[in-house]
Protein backbone atom coordinates (compact mmCIF):
# COMPACT_ATOMS: atom_id res chain seq x y z
CA UNK A 1 0.00 0.00 0.00
CA UNK A 2 1.28 3.11 -1.12
CA UNK A 3 2.18 5.49 1.99
CA UNK A 4 0.10 8.73 2.32
CA UNK A 5 1.57 12.19 1.57
CA UNK A 6 -0.37 13.93 4.54
CA UNK A 7 2.43 14.15 7.19
CA UNK A 8 5.04 15.16 4.12
CA UNK A 9 4.71 18.82 5.37
CA UNK A 10 5.34 18.42 9.22
CA UNK A 11 8.00 16.31 8.55
CA UNK A 12 9.97 18.57 6.52
CA UNK A 13 9.77 21.40 9.21
CA UNK A 14 11.20 19.01 11.49
CA UNK A 15 14.42 18.39 9.18
CA UNK A 16 14.90 22.09 8.50
CA UNK A 17 16.25 23.17 11.55
CA UNK A 18 17.81 21.36 14.86
CA UNK A 19 16.08 23.65 17.06
CA UNK A 20 12.39 24.07 17.53
CA UNK A 21 10.92 25.18 14.31
CA UNK A 22 8.50 27.87 15.31
CA UNK A 23 4.90 27.64 13.14
CA UNK A 24 4.88 30.86 10.77
CA UNK A 25 1.72 32.10 9.28
CA UNK A 26 2.40 30.51 5.75
CA UNK A 27 2.89 27.13 7.39
CA UNK A 28 -0.20 27.54 9.95
CA UNK A 29 -2.36 28.87 6.73
CA UNK A 30 -0.61 25.61 4.92
CA UNK A 31 -1.08 23.32 8.53
CA UNK A 32 -4.47 23.71 8.34
CA UNK A 33 -5.58 23.62 4.56
CA UNK A 34 -4.03 20.27 4.78
CA UNK A 35 -5.43 19.01 7.95
CA UNK A 36 -9.55 20.91 7.77
CA UNK A 37 -10.95 18.47 5.38
CA UNK A 38 -9.91 14.97 8.29
CA UNK A 39 -10.38 17.57 11.11
CA UNK A 40 -14.07 18.23 9.51
CA UNK A 41 -14.52 14.61 9.11
CA UNK A 42 -13.97 13.72 12.79
CA UNK A 43 -15.85 15.91 14.23
CA UNK A 44 -18.81 14.82 11.95
CA UNK A 45 -18.35 11.10 13.37
CA UNK A 46 -18.54 12.18 16.76
CA UNK A 47 -21.63 14.85 16.35
CA UNK A 48 -23.47 13.71 13.12
CA UNK A 49 -24.24 17.16 12.00
CA UNK A 50 -22.37 19.05 9.58
CA UNK A 51 -23.00 22.45 11.03
CA UNK A 52 -21.84 21.79 14.31
CA UNK A 53 -18.95 20.03 13.20
CA UNK A 54 -18.17 22.84 10.98
CA UNK A 55 -18.75 24.63 14.18
CA UNK A 56 -16.73 22.66 15.79
CA UNK A 57 -13.36 23.13 13.31
CA UNK A 58 -14.10 26.56 13.10
CA UNK A 59 -13.62 26.97 17.02
CA UNK A 60 -10.45 24.63 16.77
CA UNK A 61 -8.91 26.44 14.22
CA UNK A 62 -9.20 29.27 16.14
CA UNK A 63 -7.80 28.37 19.17
CA UNK A 64 -4.71 27.14 17.63
CA UNK A 65 -4.50 30.51 15.65
CA UNK A 66 -4.93 32.52 18.80
CA UNK A 67 -2.89 30.64 21.57
CA UNK A 68 -0.59 28.42 19.81
CA UNK A 69 0.51 30.40 17.14
CA UNK A 70 3.59 30.75 18.82
CA UNK A 71 4.55 26.98 19.15
CA UNK A 72 6.95 24.55 17.10
CA UNK A 73 5.31 23.67 13.52
CA UNK A 74 6.22 20.20 14.36
CA UNK A 75 3.61 20.54 17.90
CA UNK A 76 0.87 21.53 15.85
CA UNK A 77 -0.48 18.24 14.69
CA UNK A 78 -1.08 17.32 18.23
CA UNK A 79 -1.91 20.22 19.61
CA UNK A 80 -4.76 20.83 16.93
CA UNK A 81 -5.84 17.45 17.48
CA UNK A 82 -6.15 17.97 21.12
CA UNK A 83 -7.82 20.84 20.91
CA UNK A 84 -10.30 19.45 18.22
CA UNK A 85 -11.01 16.91 20.87
CA UNK A 86 -11.75 19.17 23.49
CA UNK A 87 -14.06 21.18 21.29
CA UNK A 88 -15.73 18.00 20.53
CA UNK A 89 -16.13 17.26 24.33
CA UNK A 90 -17.06 20.94 25.01
CA UNK A 91 -20.20 20.52 22.46
CA UNK A 92 -21.27 17.39 24.31
CA UNK A 93 -20.94 19.05 27.56
CA UNK A 94 -22.84 21.86 26.67
CA UNK A 95 -25.48 19.59 24.73
CA UNK A 96 -25.83 17.44 28.11
CA UNK A 97 -26.67 20.71 29.60
CA UNK A 98 -29.35 21.63 27.24
CA UNK A 99 -33.06 21.47 28.58
CA UNK A 100 -35.84 20.86 27.04
CA UNK A 101 -37.30 23.79 25.32
CA UNK A 102 -33.45 23.81 23.67
CA UNK A 103 -34.17 21.12 21.73
CA UNK A 104 -37.26 22.07 21.05
CA UNK A 105 -36.10 24.98 19.69
CA UNK A 106 -33.02 23.66 17.88
CA UNK A 107 -35.85 21.26 16.29
CA UNK A 108 -37.50 24.10 14.62
CA UNK A 109 -34.14 25.39 13.45
CA UNK A 110 -33.86 22.47 11.72
CA UNK A 111 -36.56 22.98 9.56
CA UNK A 112 -35.30 26.53 8.73
CA UNK A 113 -32.22 24.58 7.80
CA UNK A 114 -33.99 22.48 5.46
CA UNK A 115 -36.12 25.61 3.88
CA UNK A 116 -32.49 27.27 3.25
CA UNK A 117 -31.21 23.73 1.24
CA UNK A 118 -28.97 24.78 -1.38
CA UNK A 119 -28.74 21.69 -4.29
CA UNK A 120 -25.60 23.25 -5.33
CA UNK A 121 -23.86 22.58 -1.77
CA UNK A 122 -24.60 19.24 -2.72
CA UNK A 123 -22.16 18.95 -5.72
CA UNK A 124 -18.70 16.99 -5.03
CA UNK A 125 -15.76 18.93 -5.12
CA UNK A 126 -13.21 19.04 -7.96
CA UNK A 127 -11.38 16.30 -7.27
CA UNK A 128 -7.84 14.80 -9.42
CA UNK A 129 -8.15 11.52 -8.76
CA UNK A 130 -9.46 9.35 -11.06
CA UNK A 131 -10.69 6.42 -8.17
CA UNK A 132 -14.21 7.40 -9.60
CA UNK A 133 -13.79 6.63 -12.95
CA UNK A 134 -15.69 3.30 -13.63
CA UNK A 135 -19.62 4.29 -12.84
CA UNK A 136 -20.12 0.19 -10.97
CA UNK A 137 -16.76 0.81 -9.02
CA UNK A 138 -17.44 4.37 -7.86
CA UNK A 139 -21.09 2.81 -6.74
CA UNK A 140 -18.99 0.44 -4.68
CA UNK A 141 -16.90 2.16 -3.48
CA UNK A 142 -19.30 4.87 -2.03
CA UNK A 143 -21.34 2.17 -0.27
CA UNK A 144 -18.01 0.98 1.15
CA UNK A 145 -16.88 4.28 2.36
CA UNK A 146 -20.55 4.36 3.96
CA UNK A 147 -20.34 1.53 5.46
CA UNK A 148 -17.17 2.35 7.17
CA UNK A 149 -18.58 5.87 8.43
CA UNK A 150 -21.46 4.52 9.73
CA UNK A 151 -19.47 2.01 11.49
CA UNK A 152 -17.35 4.39 12.77
CA UNK A 153 -19.74 6.78 14.47
CA UNK A 154 -21.02 3.43 16.05
CA UNK A 155 -17.52 3.07 17.67
CA UNK A 156 -17.56 4.43 21.43
CA UNK A 157 -15.93 7.84 21.32
CA UNK A 158 -12.73 7.05 22.83
CA UNK A 159 -11.96 3.75 20.44
CA UNK A 160 -12.90 6.01 17.45
CA UNK A 161 -10.68 8.92 18.82
CA UNK A 162 -7.82 6.54 19.23
CA UNK A 163 -8.29 5.15 15.87
CA UNK A 164 -8.70 8.35 14.33
CA UNK A 165 -5.66 10.32 15.42
CA UNK A 166 -3.05 7.18 15.50
CA UNK A 167 -4.19 5.60 12.08
CA UNK A 168 -6.08 8.44 10.06
CA UNK A 169 -3.84 11.66 11.37
CA UNK A 170 -0.83 9.46 11.92
CA UNK A 171 0.26 10.43 14.74
CA UNK A 172 2.29 8.20 17.07
CA UNK A 173 1.77 6.42 19.93
CA UNK A 174 2.84 8.92 22.47
CA UNK A 175 1.53 12.25 20.82
CA UNK A 176 -2.20 10.40 20.92
CA UNK A 177 -1.83 9.89 23.89
CA UNK A 178 -1.26 12.99 24.75
CA UNK A 179 -3.81 14.49 22.48
CA UNK A 180 -6.41 12.00 23.91
CA UNK A 181 -5.21 12.89 27.78
CA UNK A 182 -4.77 9.07 28.30
CA UNK A 183 -1.83 6.13 28.64
CA UNK A 184 -0.06 4.91 25.67
CA UNK A 185 -1.29 2.00 26.95
CA UNK A 186 -4.87 3.01 27.02
CA UNK A 187 -4.38 4.36 22.97
CA UNK A 188 -3.16 0.46 22.35
CA UNK A 189 -5.89 -1.25 23.53
CA UNK A 190 -8.41 1.48 22.31
CA UNK A 191 -6.84 1.29 18.83
CA UNK A 192 -6.50 -2.42 18.85
CA UNK A 193 -10.52 -2.89 20.00
CA UNK A 194 -11.58 -0.27 17.23
CA UNK A 195 -10.23 -2.07 14.72
CA UNK A 196 -11.27 -5.41 15.65
CA UNK A 197 -14.68 -3.94 16.08
CA UNK A 198 -14.80 -1.95 12.52
CA UNK A 199 -13.61 -5.66 10.87
CA UNK A 200 -16.47 -7.27 11.99
CA UNK A 201 -18.71 -4.47 11.54
CA UNK A 202 -17.77 -4.72 7.88
CA UNK A 203 -17.53 -8.42 8.22
CA UNK A 204 -21.25 -8.35 8.96
CA UNK A 205 -22.32 -6.12 5.89
CA UNK A 206 -20.18 -8.54 3.82
CA UNK A 207 -17.21 -6.73 3.41
CA UNK A 208 -14.02 -7.82 3.72
CA UNK A 209 -10.91 -5.71 3.58
CA UNK B 1 -4.65 -9.49 7.79
CA UNK B 2 -3.12 -7.56 11.29
CA UNK B 3 -4.21 -4.86 12.69
CA UNK B 4 -2.28 -2.13 10.91
CA UNK B 5 -2.80 -3.33 7.17
CA UNK B 6 -6.65 -3.37 8.22
CA UNK B 7 -6.50 0.30 9.64
CA UNK B 8 -4.07 1.60 6.54
CA UNK B 9 -7.47 0.38 4.18
CA UNK B 10 -9.87 1.92 5.95
CA UNK B 11 -8.45 4.71 6.07
CA UNK B 12 -7.59 4.78 2.38
CA UNK B 13 -11.13 4.46 2.42
CA UNK B 14 -11.20 7.60 5.04
CA UNK B 15 -9.08 9.33 2.58
CA UNK B 16 -11.35 9.09 -0.37
CA UNK B 17 -14.37 10.07 1.24
CA UNK B 18 -12.37 13.31 2.66
CA UNK B 19 -11.60 14.35 -0.81
CA UNK B 20 -15.26 13.82 -1.66
CA UNK B 21 -15.79 16.61 0.27
CA UNK B 22 -19.04 18.68 -0.90
CA UNK B 23 -18.17 22.11 -2.53
CA UNK B 24 -20.25 23.89 0.23
CA UNK B 25 -18.77 22.33 3.02
CA UNK B 26 -15.34 23.11 1.22
CA UNK B 27 -16.03 26.82 1.52
CA UNK B 28 -17.35 27.02 4.69
CA UNK B 29 -13.89 25.41 6.44
CA UNK B 30 -11.97 27.84 3.75
CA UNK B 31 -13.56 30.76 5.12
CA UNK B 32 -13.05 29.30 8.85
CA UNK B 33 -10.16 29.22 8.00
CA UNK B 34 -9.81 32.90 7.02
CA UNK B 35 -11.27 33.70 9.72
CA UNK B 36 -8.70 31.98 12.49
CA UNK B 37 -5.67 33.37 10.07
CA UNK B 38 -7.03 36.87 10.15
CA UNK B 39 -6.61 36.57 13.99
CA UNK B 40 -3.11 36.21 13.35
CA UNK B 41 -1.76 38.80 10.81
CA UNK B 42 1.52 38.99 9.19
CA UNK B 43 3.19 41.68 11.63
CA UNK B 44 1.47 40.30 14.90
CA UNK B 45 2.88 36.45 13.98
CA UNK B 46 6.40 37.99 13.43
CA UNK B 47 6.04 39.89 16.94
CA UNK B 48 4.66 37.13 18.41
CA UNK B 49 6.89 34.46 17.33
CA UNK B 50 9.73 36.99 18.38
CA UNK B 51 8.86 36.67 21.69
CA UNK B 52 7.68 32.99 22.02
CA UNK B 53 8.76 31.66 25.27
CA UNK B 54 9.43 34.59 27.12
CA UNK B 55 6.67 37.26 28.65
CA UNK B 56 6.85 39.65 26.32
CA UNK B 57 3.00 38.81 24.65
CA UNK B 58 1.65 37.49 28.12
CA UNK B 59 3.05 39.63 30.52
CA UNK B 60 0.59 42.94 29.94
CA UNK B 61 -2.58 40.43 29.82
CA UNK B 62 -1.38 38.30 33.21
CA UNK B 63 -0.95 41.62 34.67
CA UNK B 64 -4.58 42.99 33.63
CA UNK B 65 -5.65 39.67 34.76
CA UNK B 66 -4.48 40.16 37.99
CA UNK B 67 -5.45 43.91 38.22
CA UNK B 68 -8.85 42.90 37.52
CA UNK B 69 -8.98 40.11 40.34
CA UNK B 70 -7.40 42.77 43.27
CA UNK B 71 -10.01 45.17 41.83
CA UNK B 72 -12.56 42.19 42.65
CA UNK B 73 -10.99 41.67 46.17
CA UNK B 74 -10.84 45.54 46.53
CA UNK B 75 -14.47 45.73 46.16
CA UNK B 76 -15.46 42.89 48.30
CA UNK B 77 -13.45 43.69 51.14
CA UNK B 78 -14.67 46.95 50.96
CA UNK B 79 -18.56 45.90 50.67
CA UNK B 80 -17.39 43.92 54.15
CA UNK B 81 -16.16 47.10 56.04
CA UNK B 82 -19.11 49.27 54.77
CA UNK B 83 -21.82 46.46 55.86
CA UNK B 84 -19.82 46.62 59.59
CA UNK B 85 -19.96 50.25 59.75
CA UNK B 86 -23.48 50.43 58.81
CA UNK B 87 -24.69 47.53 61.42
CA UNK B 88 -23.03 49.13 64.20
CA UNK B 89 -24.84 52.99 63.30
CA UNK B 90 -27.77 50.88 63.23
CA UNK B 91 -27.15 49.54 66.66
CA UNK B 92 -26.14 53.06 68.40
CA UNK B 93 -29.38 53.92 66.91
CA UNK B 94 -31.51 51.08 68.28
CA UNK B 95 -29.94 51.97 71.99
CA UNK B 96 -30.22 55.54 71.83
CA UNK B 97 -33.83 55.48 71.23
CA UNK B 98 -34.37 52.86 73.82
CA UNK B 99 -32.48 55.19 76.09
CA UNK B 100 -34.68 57.88 74.96
CA UNK B 101 -38.01 55.85 75.29
CA UNK B 102 -36.73 55.23 79.09
CA UNK B 103 -35.84 58.47 80.31
CA UNK B 104 -38.50 60.25 78.71
CA UNK B 105 -41.00 57.91 79.76
CA UNK B 106 -43.03 58.91 83.24
CA UNK B 107 -42.09 55.53 85.06
CA UNK B 108 -39.29 55.45 87.10
CA UNK B 109 -36.42 53.70 85.83
CA UNK B 110 -36.66 51.02 89.07
CA UNK B 111 -40.48 49.89 87.92
CA UNK B 112 -38.81 48.35 84.65
CA UNK B 113 -36.15 46.40 87.51
CA UNK B 114 -39.42 45.31 89.69
CA UNK B 115 -40.54 42.00 88.50
CA UNK B 116 -44.00 42.52 89.74
CA UNK B 117 -44.30 45.10 87.11
CA UNK B 118 -42.62 42.78 84.16
CA UNK B 119 -45.08 40.62 85.15
CA UNK B 120 -48.12 43.19 85.23
CA UNK B 121 -47.12 43.85 81.40
CA UNK B 122 -47.08 41.03 80.10
CA UNK B 123 -50.36 39.78 81.33
CA UNK B 124 -51.51 43.04 79.92
CA UNK B 125 -50.05 42.44 76.57
CA UNK B 126 -52.95 42.04 74.51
Amino acid sequence: MSSRPKRTLIIAFDHRASRPHLASYPELSAFLAEVERRAFKQALFAVRDEDTALDVVQDAMLKLTEKYAGKPAAELPMLFQRILQNAIHDHFRRQKVRSTWTTLLSALGQKDDEEDFDPLETLPARTDSNWAADPAGAHQQSQIVALIEEALTRLPARQREAFLLRYWEELDVAETAAAMGCSEGSVKTHCSRAVHALAEMLKAKGISL
Amino acid sequence: MNERETANKITTYLDRSAAELKAGTLYKLQRARAAALAKLSEPQTASELALAGSRGTLAPRRAFADLRIWLGILVIVGGIVSYQYWQSLQQARDIEETDAAILSSELPIEAYLDRGFQAWLKRSEP
